[in-house]
């Protein structure tokens, strides 16, 4: 009996036993890749930065709704947070929610508890390891004025870098508040 | 899992800790206010200045929820009721523990995982068990489920 060569070859069992293990192999390379990836997006992530949209009015004119902007990660790592940074930070009432914010006042500072629009103004002192938040557009910002100072551990990442739209890409201006906190010897002189 | 200067074996995310308590464990209502969790010690909304510091992190046992109404051992108000995403924490070793008694609610947010087992040293390795001090449950609890009119 007379059989075709091709197809006796791929019937053998050796054959067979070779595709399995080809297959297999492909397949384990390609977990780990995947693995290895993985790791190096969540290294980056953690420790560069990483990017974020924004949404909702309380950070207007900086960042208008749907903005995209680039946030790193290494600043808070080495706690070198400034005032007037713009920071993202974790909700204090829904963990898995996050906020944009301007710093205003870092531990130790007196701050202004109150709006510009009161007449009488309180002022309080940022606890240690808390920050002062509050957003550029005073009107309609819920911030530190309303809960108080928000703890240093929150703060996920500094807003470095404004990338969407392409018209206003670049770092992002200076507070148009006038609310942050001067050095103690600047405070004599207002 | 990661290691922290507590030496506890952290192997369980807060949203974790959160379907643990109300889902996994939702046949015992009251386990999920024992769990010992760790967070960076902070002030909540008017609480007041703790010794806090970012990098460090504390360890405590979960006395109250979100919603629940509380009795406190000597923080500034009697009774209180926890604010939304915020956990009432308190050691075990009443009186000498720096927990919610002196910095008040804390956010969930700061959470950094459920505390599970001992593991070092070796002869205290054990399960770290979910229980709440003698008299120290909420006095009103936030759920509706059937399971909390025990």
């Amino acid at each position: 009996m007379i059989t075709n060569a091709e197809s006796d070859y791929s019937n053998s069992p050796f054959h067979q036993v070779e595709m399995i293990r080809r297959v297999l192999g492909k397949a384990l390379g390609f977990v780990g890749y995947t693995i290895q990836y993985g790791c190096i997006a969540h290294c980056a992530f953690e420790y560069i930065g990483e990017i974020v949209v924004c949404s909702g009015p309380s950070m207007e004119p900086t960042i208008v709704n749907r903005d995209v902007v680039f946030s790193e990660r290494m600043t808070r790592h080495l706690c070198k947070i400034q005032k007037g940074d713009i920071v993202i930070v974790k909700s204090l009432f829904d963990p898995n929610m996050n906020v944009c914010k301007r710093v205003i006042g870092l531990e130790g500072d007196k701050v202004c508890m109150s709006g510009p629009s009161n007449f009488f103004k309180t002022h309080t002192y940022v606890p240690k390891g808390h920050v002062w938040l509050e957003g550029d557009n005073l009107t309609n910002s819920t911030d530190s004025r309303s809960y108080g100072p928000v703890p240093y551990a929150l703060i996920r990442g500094r807003v470095c870098l404004k990338l969407w739209p392409p018209d206003g890409f670049g770092i992002l201006s200076e507070s148009p508040t006038r609310r942050i906190v001067k050095d103690q010897d600047d405070c004599g002189s207002d | 899992m990661s290691w922290t200067s507590a030496m506890t074996n952290l192997c369980c995310s807060r949203r974790c800790l959160r379907r643990t308590s109300l889902c996994i464990r939702g046949s015992d209502s009251e386990q999920k206010r024992h769990d010992s969790v760790s967070a960076p010690p902070q002030c909540g909304p008017g609480g007041w200045q703790a010794g806090s510091n970012p990098e460090q992190k504390i360890i405590k046992r979960v006395i109250g929820l979100e919603g629940d109404f509380i009795r406190t051992l000597s923080y500034k108000k009697r009774h209180v009721r926890i604010p939304d995403g915020h956990l009432w924490i308190e050691g075990d070793h009443h009186g000498h523990s720096l927990d919610s008694n002196t910095f008040g609610p804390v956010s969930l947010a700061l959470l950094h995982g459920r505390a599970s087992h001992i593991i070092w040293p070796p002869g205290r390795w054990q399960r770290i068990r979910a229980r709440l001090p003698p008299n120290r449950a909420p006095l009103v609890t936030h759920e509706h489920h059937h399971d909390d009119d025990q």
